[in-house]
């Protein structure tokens, strides 16, 4: 238990010597490790971070194009279905115009046609007439006279002024 | 048989001597060629011996973790760090990030202590804490360390100032002749007090260990074996144990006594 000057100086000799080695070998090199390493963690850390908000950002970004790109593809489906419709409707103007224009055209054709048929068949009721007059009361009649004739007694007729004959 | 026996009579000599304690492979050696000049001058200076043993493993293992010291460590450099670190801390968390300058000289204390603690507890060694001069030089190392720090932080005239209690008004200056006495005093009680602490807690645990292996021995002496029971199993966790908390009450009364001496505003 008693103390001895010379180990005491030793022991602390040894003591000394072992915290100059330890200082050397463990504390400054592996503290400045462990900073370094603290550091670089940091430093990746805040890199991530950084790289999660350009993310998020650019992501945003992605979505509001996105949503303009819905948008404008919307006005334009739109737009293309407004000027089919418009375009639908011209056509179906112009068909029914082009139609109009076909019945009228046929109506003026049919009208002319049975005009023509008319003038046509009252002719040849004025000749049969006059044939048939003849045969019957065998004479021949003046053909100017008797054409004028027919023809007057057939417009009466069409007129309706002869009785039973409509 | 051979080593129990033996471990009975070392134990009996040496409570002839003072506190009983285990035969060490230097106190067997010693009893076996104790002429040999060598042999003599390392069982006079068994203490100093056990703590450079101890001194030289803890700078082996911090080479080898120093030498392949890698930015993602693996191992033993894994190990050390997590050590180092738990320390660093430790003494940031007392005196402050700028009392990080004396992490090297804290940490190496509780280290040193605690691994002069458990090498006790390993058969054919001995704890060189045990001994009061192992104790009184760490706690002087401590002493002479804190007043250094004193003096180049504080300055001469802050050093004496402090240790006149920073007197700053009448009263306060009419308390100085009281005041330095009793900081001397306690200035000096702080490594007498580290030093007796330490030494008489190791010395506690080794001699209960001691007297337990004797009485398993014993217990067994009338069936001539050559073990005895292991009686002594308990006081070897309870030591694990006391060993760890004494490394770490003298770290953290050294670390408490720089954050005394420091001025307080800084840290």
């Amino acid at each position: 238990m008693g103390l001895e000057l010379g180990q005491i100086i030793t022991q602390i000799i040894g003591f000394l010597i072992a915290i100059v080695i330890l200082k050397k070998f463990a504390w400054k090199p592996l503290l400045s490790m462990l900073e370094e390493r603290r550091n670089k963690i940091k430093a990746e850390f805040d890199t991530i971070d950084e790289e999660r908000r350009k993310t998020g950002e650019l992501q945003a970004d992605y979505q509001t194009k996105l949503k303009e790109i819905d948008s404008l593809t919307r006005a334009k489906i739109q737009e293309a279905a407004q000027e089919g419709q418009i375009m639908a409707n011209q056509i179906k103007e112009i068909a029914r115009n082009e139609a109009k224009e076909i019945v009228t055209k046929a109506r003026e054709d049919i009208g002319r046609d049975v005009e023509k048929a008319k003038v046509q068949l009252r002719d040849d009721v004025v000749n049969m007439t006059i044939q048939l007059t003849g045969k019957l009361i065998g004479e021949k009649l003046d053909s100017v006279k008797d054409k004028d004739l027919v023809a007057r007694l057939v417009d009466e007729m069409r007129k309706g002024k002869v009785e039973g004959f409509k | 048989m051979f080593l129990t026996e033996e471990i009975v009579k070392q134990a009996a000599e040496k409570a002839k001597e003072g506190a009983p304690e285990l035969p060490n492979f230097i106190t067997l050696l010693y009893d076996k060629f104790g002429k040999v000049a060598v042999i003599g001058f390392m069982h006079h200076w068994e203490n100093v011996v056990f703590s450079w043993m101890i001194a030289i493993l803890i700078c082996v293992v911090a080479y080898l973790a120093y030498r392949k010291r890698t930015l993602i460590p693996g191992g033993l450099q894994n190990f050390v760090e997590l050590v180092i670190e738990t320390l660093d801390n430790f003494v940031s968390g007392i005196l402050g990030p700028a009392g990080r300058k004396f992490t090297p000289f804290l940490g190496t204390i509780f280290i040193y202590i605690f691994c002069m603690n458990m090498f006790g507890l390993i058969p054919g060694m001995k704890s060189p804490t045990s001994n009061l001069n192992t104790t009184v030089s760490l706690a002087v190392c401590v002493f002479f360390y804190v007043q250094y720090t004193g003096l180049r932080s504080l300055g001469i005239v802050g050093y004496l100032a402090h240790m006149a209690g920073n007197p700053r008004d009448v009263v306060t200056w009419l308390l100085v002749p009281i005041n330095i006495p009793i900081h001397v005093i306690e200035e000096l009680a702080k490594p007498l007090s580290l030093s007796l602490r330490l030494f008489g807690n190791i010395t506690g645990e080794d001699v209960l260990i001691t007297v337990f292996v004797g009485l398993g021995v014993s217990a067994l002496s009338f069936l001539h074996l050559p073990v005895g029971l292991p009686l002594q199993l308990p006081f070897i966790f309870l030591a694990l144990l006391t060993g760890t908390i004494q490394a770490l009450v003298f770290t953290l009364l050294s670390t408490i006594y720089f954050s005394l001496m420091l001025p307080h505003d800084e840290y």
